[in-house]
């Protein structure tokens, strides 16, 4: 049986709250991109004459700019995707660094370093 | 060797040094995974067919024991002077009270049934263990999980030290992850 050194349950809690702290940015992230997806969607349709624009008119949103509205919500879909990916990811490793730093604790109280 | 030279060359010494040690900690895991489910395969292994045996005449025993009382009560009720007793007595609880005697007057037939199943069992390609064996290889694969595992932490620190962050498996030892730094393998 090895022998536990306590004092690295201080490193482990710096890594999990590291790791939290980058989930909850990426979690940021997610609704940032999503705020921007719909913006975006939201654009084209008034690009479209479908959506009224700010004013609340329709199809005063010049046609020409179509194209480029439907590349920028191209665009904000696929940051949209990639942020939820990545704060899929960071989840993850935020709740396995979680979960290992309890059973850290668990396994040194057991043993009676860590009351 | 100009300066840009050299820290191109340490930049890709250390990608080299990154990736081989990413694929030895790739390595120790997959060794993990085999030898834990080397683990789950042994410690589901059947016992012996000869303990196997041993356990149906004890259940067979048991069931011979607990059905003898309820026999001799029968016995005796049929002995008494009046019948109203055992007919509100079968009233009762008629399918425990019917099948108590029917172990008892079958218990050596279902003991030769179940004997047989066994045999035919173990004849099939079942391969038993001895309860002995089973501690023996089960604390040798613990054994090896638990150098894997200290190996696998001893990778990941060195990788800490060097800059490079690994993350550690959520079902790590924490045993293996609060080691002290002497007790562990060297990288």
């Amino acid at each position: 049986m090895l022998r536990i050194d306590v004092s690295r349950l201080v490193g482990l809690r710096r890594e999990r709250d590291a790791l939290s702290a980058s989930s909850s940015a990426a979690a940021a992230r997610v609704r940032e991109a999503r705020d921007q997806l719909e913006h975006a969607r939201e654009r084209l349709r008034q690009a479209r004459g479908t959506a009224p624009d700010q004013f609340g008119q329709y199809g005063q949103v010049a046609p020409a700019t179509i194209p480029r509205c439907e590349e920028v919500a191209r665009q904000a879909e696929t940051e949209f995707a990639d942020a939820r990916a990545a704060a899929e990811i960071a989840s993850e490793r935020a709740a396995a660094a979680s979960g290992l730093v309890q059973n850290c604790e668990r396994v040194a109280r057991e043993m009676g370093a860590l009351k | 060797m100009s300066l840009a030279t050299k820290f191109k060359s340490v930049a890709a010494a250390f990608r080299q040094s990154s990736i081989t040690l990413g694929r030895d900690i790739d390595g120790l895991r997959e060794q993990l995974d085999k030898l834990k489910s080397e683990r789950d395969r042994v410690a589901a292994l059947p016992i012996t067919k000869a303990t196997a045996i041993e356990r149906l005449d004890e259940w067979v025993g048991d069931l011979r024991g607990n059905s003898r009382a309820g026999v001799d009560g029968l016995v005796a009720t049929m002995m008494a002077p009046q019948k109203t007793g055992w007919i509100n007595f079968l009233h009762g609880s008629l399918d425990a009270y019917y099948n108590a005697r029917l172990e008892w007057a079958l218990a050596d037939h279902i003991r030769e049934k179940l004997a047989a199943k066994i045999e035919a069992a173990y004849a099939g390609g079942v391969t038993g263990i001895e309860d002995a064996e089973r501690e023996r290889q089960l604390a040798k694969i613990d054994a090896d999980i638990a150098d894997c595992e200290a190996a696998e932490e001893s990778m990941i620190r060195a990788a800490q030290d060097a800059g490079i962050t690994i993350v550690r498996r959520p079902d790590a030892s924490p045993h293996a992850v609060l080691a002290r730094d002497a007790d562990l393998p060297a990288a």
